[in-house]
């Protein structure tokens, strides 16, 4: 179970998370929806304790600033924009199988379900490998891993249409004991894959609730049988206007 | 899981340019100084084999430290810079973990490059009579301030952002330990009157000093070509107390780099 209350996170005199308390439940799949700045990748990193931030954070009851190591292995993590390393494909998914503790066949077979064959693309170095590809090793990885939560910010921000549509089918077909909270600004992938839906807007959660009936509440109270179309809209456009005129 | 992480960084190391280029360009230099540096006539107080000795001991001190803090100081800021090191930390490792592993790889990498240099030059001096004590005296220093120079340049990598802004701080704290350093505290103590005790602590302190101060008390046991400073130490603590405060002052760099370093990393990591 993934529990904030009150964390902050602030960089100089920017706010980017306020005060946000959240329970996340064992198995549950949370999609964190939100325009651009709206604290999406920072909320995944301090649940990762990539940064630092003011309030408390646990995972299965571990404090992330305190037991970081063992939350890190209750978390498998596909970064937004997939680092380059200057490693061969294969030294990479070694290097981060062995701190992982992960069998290199699991990883082979999840790539191949993935659709890369490692036996073709092993020796070729990182950086000659297109975005879709290294997305998918770090899913491979990520998949393979024995972790309890799946942690994916934007994960198909670089990918094409169709190798978008076929990310999100293989992530909708996870086993479903796999927790997942998944970052995005697309309302259909959140649809695909949660079955909760967070929206974050200025470094709050504006909407908190399931994506089969939209019956969530937002700040101001129910919304009912607002389509949640109109909801997601809502909060994804208003960024850019001054709070007043929302 | 640590052993993953410090196999990589041992392997990058090796497998890049600068692994090899140091260990040639550092041997070929020796070897030069040995193959025509010998000779009877007595040149700056030094007399044959100590004379070539001299010789590759200040090639060491000026080489040595940049051979170390270059790839010290991108080792993190560059991780940092390309984004891998935020991938890294995202794993069931902790930060201390991670700088170790740093420290660790480019510390073996360097050594390696250090020993195969100054071992070639060592073996053909061997060959002409050097004394070997002499030789691994050298050798051992010179693995000590590599050492050293490892754990400041981690430490400047800690802080930094990026390749760029990590070299430049570790170039200007490398040229101000070979020399600004020493003129700077030598025009204040002209301008200033400063005490004469400054110059013989920043002896101490600056660890390419150390090392000079080590390696010609352990060359040339008259020491003449220490200057003032060093004599006024030689005469203080004698021989063997100037090696030891010597070989204490770039273990302390080596030891308090690499512990600072781990603390700011940990810090800024979290």
């Amino acid at each position: 179970m993934i529990q904030a209350n009150q964390l902050t996170k602030r960089y100089g005199k920017h706010t980017i998370l306020e005060a946000i308390d959240l329970e996340i439940g064992d198995g549950e799949r949370v999609a964190v929806l939100g325009s651009n700045g709206a604290g999406k990748t920072t909320l995944l990193k301090c649940m990762l304790g990539l940064v630092g931030f003011e309030g408390r954070l646990t995972i299965d009851g571990l404090d992330v600033k305190s037991s970081g190591r063992a939350v890190r292995q209750r978390l498998a993590y596909v970064p937004q924009m997939p680092p380059v390393f200057d490693l061969s494909l294969s030294a990479f998914l070694d290097l981060f199988g062995a701190i992982r503790d992960v069998d290199p066949a699991s990883v082979a077979s999840r790539l191949s379900d993935l659709g890369l064959a490692l036996d073709v693309y092993a020796d070729k170095p990182m950086r000659q490998l297109s975005g879709g590809m290294l997305q998918k090793a770090y899913l491979a990885l990520a998949l393979a891993a024995d972790s309890a939560v799946l942690l994916l910010d934007e994960p198909t921000a670089g990918l094409d249409p169709g190798s978008r549509r076929e990310f999100i089918e293989h992530l909708a077909d996870v086993n479903g004991d796999r927790g997942m909270v998944l970052a995005t600004h697309r309302l259909e992938e959140a649809e695909s894959i949660a079955d909760r839906l967070i929206i974050l807007h200025r470094g709050g959660i504006v909407f908190d609730g399931p994506l089969d009936d939209s019956n969530g509440t937002d700040a101001r109270g129910t919304i009912g049988g607002r389509e949640l179309e109109q909801v997601v809209k809502r909060f994804l456009t208003a960024a850019d206007q001054p709070a007043g005129d929302r | 899981m640590i052993g993953p992480l410090v196999r990589r960084e041992i392997r990058d190391a090796i497998r890049r340019y600068w692994f090899v280029v140091n260990a040639v360009a550092f041997a070929s230099a020796g070897l030069l100084l040995m193959l025509f540096g010998q000779s009877d006539v007595m040149v700056l107080g030094y007399r044959g084999f100590a004379r070539s000795l001299a010789g590759l001991m200040h090639l060491a001190l000026v080489f040595v430290p940049l051979m170390a803090i270059i790839p010290a100081v991108v080792a993190i800021s560059g991780e940092r810079e390309t984004g891998t090191l935020d991938y890294i930390l995202a794993q069931p490792v902790t930060a201390s973990q991670v700088f170790a592993s740093k420290w660790l790889g480019v510390a073996t990498a360097v050594l390696i490059s250090v020993l195969i240099g100054l071992g070639i030059t060592g073996v053909v001096a061997l060959a002409r009579g050097v004394p070997g004590v002499l030789i691994f005296g050298l050798l051992a220093l010179s693995l000590l301030l590599a050492a050293a120079f490892v754990s400041i340049g981690l430490l400047v990598s800690s802080f930094t952002g990026s390749r760029t802004r990590a070299t430049s701080i570790g170039l200007t704290v490398w040229l101000i330990l070979l020399g600004l350093g020493t003129l700077g505290i030598m025009s204040s103590f002209v301008q200033w009157g400063l005490q004469p005790t400054l110059l013989q602590v920043w002896a101490v302190i600056n660890p390419i000093e150390a090392y000079r101060l080590a390696g010609i008390t352990i060359m040339d046991p008259d020491a003449t070509s220490l200057g003032a400073v060093g004599q006024a130490l030689l005469g203080r603590f004698g021989q063997a107390g100037v090696v030891a405060l010597a070989g204490a002052s770039m273990v302390g760099w080596c030891v308090g780099g690499l512990l600072a370093g781990k603390k700011l990393f940990s810090a800024r990591a979290l």
